[in-house]
């Protein structure tokens, strides 16, 4: 079973999603089954295949025990982001630094522009630098949350 | 995976691959605090794919690809988003389903939801 909740705040909307199982595929699974259950993704397969790719070509693991994974895609219906927590942690695979504890899953559609999805990683990757951020993202509401990813007070 | 399903994947892979042949990309990612193990790995998932792609369907894609600079285009509201023309009703998928389809106007592969 899912376990997600809608953020009910403007923007990009936000779940987040409490991860249940330590391998990384399965992690990527769940958020996009999630996404997928609100109408965000509509080809699972095709995000699921994107995902393993952004992967082949570097690992999505920024350190600090946290991740972003950012695609685009034509699975991808509208733009979408979301948390995933794990307490245990996540094992992203060989050479990363120790388990993820905060995945960020970006979703965006296919049509988006180099530059703004650059703009987008930019400014989520920023937001899981702060080590006050990823402290309270692990237990922040959905809405919090995406204030926090997007940089404003809380 | 169904033929159609490998094109899109096909097309993400692609696009994921320009994003890694450009240097400057590249460089705002490293500094975003991302790391690469460089473009091959990619490029060995593209061979595999082609085996997924019905054959028909990958000499469209490479097709529309080496022309366009982009082997899948979306169709929106009937429209054709490469060369804006109106499709014929007739080629429409049944209500629900996906299907690829190639434009008579320019040629480019569609994909049709």
């Amino acid at each position: 079973m899912v376990t997600a909740e809608r953020t009910p705040v403007a923007g990009i909307p936000l779940d987040v999603v409490e991860l249940r199982l330590k391998r990384r595929e399965s992690a990527w699974t769940q958020m996009v089954t999630t996404a997928h259950a609100i109408g965000a993704v509509a080809e699972p397969e095709v995000v699921l295949a994107a995902l393993a790719h952004r992967e082949r070509w570097g690992s999505t693991a920024l350190g600090k025990g946290c991740a972003l994974a950012g695609i685009r895609s034509f699975g991808v219906r509208r733009a979408h982001l979301v948390l995933g927590r794990s307490e245990r942690g996540v094992d992203w695979g060989a050479g990363d630094d120790g388990l993820v504890h905060l995945v960020v899953l970006a979703l965006a559609p296919h049509s988006l522009a180099d530059s703004a999805y650059l703009d987008e990683l930019a400014r989520l990757a920023q937001a899981l630098r702060l080590q006050k951020v990823r402290a309270k993202l692990a237990d922040a509401d959905p809405a919090t949350a995406l204030a926090l990813l997007e940089g404003r007070p809380v | 995976m169904t033929s159609s399903a490998a094109v899109l994947v096909l097309q993400d892979l692609d696009q994921l691959l320009a994003l890694a042949r450009d240097p400057e990309a590249v460089a705002r990612m490293k500094r975003m605090g991302f790391r690469f193990d460089g473009a091959d790995g990619l490029l060995a998932e593209r061979a595999r794919l082609e085996r997924d792609v019905e054959r028909r369907w990958w000499l469209a894609y490479e097709r529309s690809h080496a022309r366009y600079g982009r082997g899948l285009t979306a169709v929106q509201g009937k429209v054709c988003q490469g060369c804006f023309v109106t499709l014929p009703i007739s080629a429409a998928p049944p209500a629900g389903e996906v299907a690829l389809h190639q434009c008579q106007s320019c040629g480019r592969l569609l994909f049709w939801r």
